[in-house]
């Protein structure tokens, strides 16, 4: 008997680990098996009845027992397979979601890199051909003259087409706020003002390309051009074009003013020529330093005063190697005694500079100190503008409001409130420059 | 425009000032 119910217990046993590893079919194969020994028991012990009846309820409890286990073990195990399941499935719905939120705005990006390539004329083999026209003008003069004739636009017809984009563009401004319709930047307005003017697709990318090619190429050495450059890329405020102009206004009021005080016996007719005279050449030590100092505190003044001084000695340096290449030319053999060398060296400049240099830091110091303060600002428009257009949506100017923690403090109704007064008409178009335009508004 | 407080007077300065102040305090404590 011990024997049998050993043999029982290992093969319960058995089965009980089996279970567990191979599911719940198993279950029933163990009920058969239970019920198979049980029918063998009885069998063997049918003539002792009661044995018989203790045997079948102890396997009775036994086997619910078994049951009850392997039932808890497996809904446990079950609930643990759901859990996962679940948890991975959520991983997998989030990730979807991110991929085709990627998606999307890749397809955005797409189609704006696609309309922006079309409009600025951004044509691969044209600008190879330029930079290759370039490279040889650096080792052929001649032949670099007929290409600038051709290709490069002068900063005089630079500066009269930039005129002719600023007023257009008002002109647009003040319709768009009539008609109540959404406003453009600078730079596409500058593709209609080509489309507009010449019709055709190939003419308008070739301006458009020999715009770019100048703005890169004039942007140091005038600030005019300079300033185009930074507003159609987004860079600066458009209001800077009336302060710039406002500014050059001064410093020639300044000027005149200057040359009134310095010469009072001298007419109208000759200070006019003498202002003018002034303007395409060279201003005295006491001229530059009344401007500046008119102009700019004391402290700015300082700042710029150590910059024109440094373009003053680079220039000075100039014009003695110039002096001493004269005086080479002159000399027989080209040889220079050491007294003439040092006539020229211990020569004293007069600390003067040409105007146009002088009008460039002025004006180059304005344009430096507003890119700094606007800094920060342009940093959080163009990490939220993202299809690089200069605009952004409700949803982009939200995210930048948050961003920053004191407007976020201020509470979403105050966003709202932003909101509605930028974007009066629901247009949903927010631009760089309206944008910039409130955020400066005390 | 926002309120804000300087020299222990409230004034009201643009928010880009104040993004321009944060900015430069920032700067400062780094």
């Amino acid at each position: 008997m011990k024997f049998f119910l050993k043999i029982f217990i290992t093969n319960i046993e058995y089965i009980k680990d089996k279970t567990e590893e191979i599911g719940n079919e198993i279950i029933n194969n163990i009920s058969q098996t239970i019920n198979n020994i049980l029918h063998l028991f009885i069998k063997l012990f049918e003539k002792n009845n009661n044995f018989q009846s203790i045997i079948r309820k102890q396997l009775e409890i036994v086997l619910n027992y078994l049951k009850e286990d392997i039932e808890r073990e497996f809904s446990n195990k079950i609930e643990k397979i759901k859990k996962e399941l679940n948890k991975n499935l959520k991983v997998y719905n989030d990730e979807k979601e991110f991929y085709s939120n990627k998606i999307e705005r890749l397809e955005i990006e797409n189609k704006y890199m696609t309309e922006h390539l079309i409009k600025s004329g951004f044509n691969i083999s044209k600008k190879f051909e330029i930079l290759n026209k370039e490279n040889e003008n650096k080792t052929n003069k001649k032949n670099s003259i007929e290409f600038i004739k051709t290709k490069l636009i002068s900063i005089k017809n630079m500066k009269e087409i930039i005129n002719e984009i600023y007023n257009s563009k008002i002109e647009y401004d003040k319709k768009c706020i009539e008609n109540k319709i959404p406003n453009i930047t600078m730079e596409l307005h500058m593709f209609n003002f080509f489309s507009k003017k010449y019709g055709l697709k190939n003419l308008v990318n070739e301006w458009i390309i020999n715009i770019d090619m100048a703005i890169k190429i004039y942007s140091n050495e005038d600030n005019d051009i300079n300033l185009f450059g930074k507003i159609l890329r987004n860079e600066i405020d458009e209001n800077e074009i009336t302060f710039l102009n406002k500014l050059k206004n001064s410093i020639n009021e300044y000027l005149q003013l200057c040359l009134i005080n310095k010469y009072p016996l001298k007419s109208k007719k000759e200070l006019n020529k003498l202002y003018l005279n002034k303007l395409e050449n060279y201003l005295n030590e006491d001229e530059w330093k009344i401007i500046l100092y008119s102009i700019y505190s004391k402290e700015e003044g300082k700042i710029i005063e150590r910059r024109i001084l440094k373009i003053i000695k680079e220039l000075n340096n100039n014009r003695k190697k110039e002096l001493l290449n004269d005086l080479k030319n002159s000399c027989k053999k080209n040889i220079v005694t050491r007294d003439e060398y040092d006539k020229i060296n211990s020569n004293k400049f007069d600390l003067i500079i040409p105007y146009k240099e002088f009008l460039y830091i002025i004006m180059d110091y304005r344009i430096c100190y507003k890119e700094k303060y606007l800094k920060p600002f342009i940093y959080l428009f163009k990490k939220y503008d993202s299809d690089i257009n200069g605009i952004l949506n409700e949803e982009e100017f939200i995210k930048l409001c948050d961003s920053i923690s004191f407007i976020k403090k201020l509470g979403h109704s105050y966003i709202i409130q932003l909101l509605n007064k930028i974007d009066p008409y629901i247009l949903k178009e927010l631009l760089f420059q309206i944008v910039l335009k409130y955020f400066q508004m005390k | 425009m926002i309120e804000d407080i300087n020299n222990d007077q409230q004034v009201t300065i643009s928010l880009l000032d104040k993004l321009c102040i944060d900015e430069i305090n920032n700067e400062n404590k780094e």
